[in-house]
């Protein structure tokens, strides 16, 4: 459907991004994007994807969580569908994960939604230190991104988290919903403390035995 | 009792005071980022209004907020948010002969503004009253971001010297402007502010980061002090805020810049 008046006057600075057109906004208005978890970066992911105009947003985390951000997100953009779901809907075009809680089990789930054929961006946040990075099939899994890094995720200090890696997300996903870019294989890592924003190319390691599982799955 | 490493992180802000000079794009990630932050007073000074144009990226704003005063639209998201600490607003725009009085109330300053004027007008400021601050300025896809700590570091003088002419300037009404990209630098405004607080982590001093949204490729460029700067430097030109030193670039304004 072609943009209305009004759609034109809110997305005007997108649009006079030579990358956009009305073509590529309209297809962002007509696409699905599930996101999981909670946290200040879920929340700033959620409202510049509400805000750049992405059609549904889907909401996978705790249901006080999703009511407050689906209320704030519909305010934000009358534009868009907001729905909340208790598992990963079936029917999305990319999924954009701020879980925390990564071992061997979610690994496995991970590898399964990037068999699954959608787009799939996992964000790993610990205090001033997060990592994004769009997964592949034949990529490096979560465990080996974090052995490579040479830190292990330590106790979450939320107060501290920064919310980079929620516009971070957000600006990888509507790249490559609009596409006009296409999400770096690396790592985006960013340890906010030290001021270090990088991309870092990280190899699957040999004895992992998770990446193992995505080579099989793959 | 000994206090936990959290506890010290924490116990700081308890007094610490920042101020926003502008609620627009990289105003509104920052104060997003602040408002659980634990910091005792936020002020925000922004005389626009919310603009339809302004919703693809400035995320504390709402579509029934259109109209409203910018900083009263902040103050609804902060107290939403659960914001416990004083909320200060400035619903004007800082000019040389109010800028001084306002900044030396605050212990950092996020410069969100929108206008070179503005950005040459806070630098100078901040360098004359000593208080540090965190710049940045975004367009299209492409950002920069540096802190300035005065009498410890260069400043945004150092760098350029004036504001580019008018013809050259371009503003992201034209050039447009990525809503996440304005979001990750305000964020990362937050980060410096709160390193430059807490005294903690290493600030991005004399150096200056720029990045590019599209590629996600990040760049630091090493800014020395310049001893020849104008308001830094060993002879500085500029000792007073006269608005001879800030002329508008003539820009048509609207409410829209980040």
């Amino acid at each position: 459907m072609p943009l209305s008046e009004l759609q034109l006057q809110r997305y005007a600075r997108q649009l006079a991004l030579k990358e956009f057109t009305c073509e590529k906004q309209e297809h962002l208005l007509s696409s699905r994007v599930a996101i999981l978890g909670s946290g200040l970066s879920a929340e700033l992911c959620t409202l510049y994807l509400a805000a750049s105009g992405i059609g549904i947003l889907l909401l996978v985390s705790d249901k006080k969580h999703s009511a407050d951000m689906a209320s704030r997100a519909k305010a934000l953009n009358p534009d868009i569908e907001i729905k909340i779901s208790t598992g990963i809907p079936s029917s999305r075009d990319y999924i954009i994960d701020f879980t925390q809680n990564i071992g061997p089990g979610d690994c496995e789930k991970i590898a399964a939604k990037v068999h699954g054929g959608t787009p799939y961006i996992l964000a790993l946040i610990s205090g001033r230190f997060s990592i994004v990075k769009k997964m592949h099939s034949d990529d490096a899994c979560p465990s080996c991104v974090l052995a490579s890094s040479g830190k292990k995720i330590p106790e979450l200090h939320v107060r501290d988290e920064p919310g980079i890696a929620g516009p971070a997300a957000a600006a990888m996903a509507i790249g490559e919903l609009a596409g006009y870019s296409i999400a770096p294989r690396e790592a985006l890592i960013i340890d906010a403390s030290a001021g270090n924003y990088n991309l870092l190319k990280i190899e699957p390691s040999d004895n992992c035995k998770i990446c193992g599982l995505f080579k099989k799955t793959g | 009792m000994k206090k936990t490493g959290a506890e010290k992180r924490v116990s700081p802000r308890n007094e610490t005071r920042i101020l926003i000079i502008g609620a627009g794009g990289l105003g509104s990630a920052a104060i997003a980022c602040l408002a659980q932050s634990g910091i005792s007073v936020l002020g925000v000074a922004d005389g626009d209004t919310v603009d339809i144009t302004n919703l693809h990226r400035q995320i504390i704003h709402v579509s029934t907020d259109q109209g409203r005063l910018k900083v009263d639209s902040a103050e609804k998201y902060l107290l939403e948010h659960g914001f416990k600490g004083t909320i200060e607003k400035y619903p004007f725009r800082l000019e040389p002969d109010n800028i001084i009085g306002i900044i030396k109330k605050y212990h950092v300053i996020i410069d969100a503004s929108d206008t070179f004027r503005s950005k040459f007008l806070i630098n100078d400021a901040c360098v004359l009253a000593g208080i540090p601050f965190v710049h940045a300025g975004i367009v299209r896809f492409e950002g920069q971001m540096m802190s300035v700590i005065p009498k410890r570091s260069s400043c945004l003088r150092c760098l350029f010297e004036s504001p580019p002419p008018p013809e050259t300037a371009v503003t992201c009404r034209e050039a447009g402007v990525l809503g996440p990209a304005v979001g990750m630098l305000g964020a990362m405004q937050v980060v410096e502010a709160l390193k430059i607080l807490d005294g903690t982590g290493t600030p991005m001093i004399n150096k200056t980061m720029t990045m590019d949204i599209r590629n996600f490729r990040f760049c630091e460029i090493p800014v020395c002090r310049d001893a020849s700067c104008p308001v830094c430097g060993d002879n500085p030109r500029i000792t007073n805020l006269v608005e001879n030193n800030y002329p508008s670039l003539k820009i048509p304004r609207e409410n829209g810049c980040p």
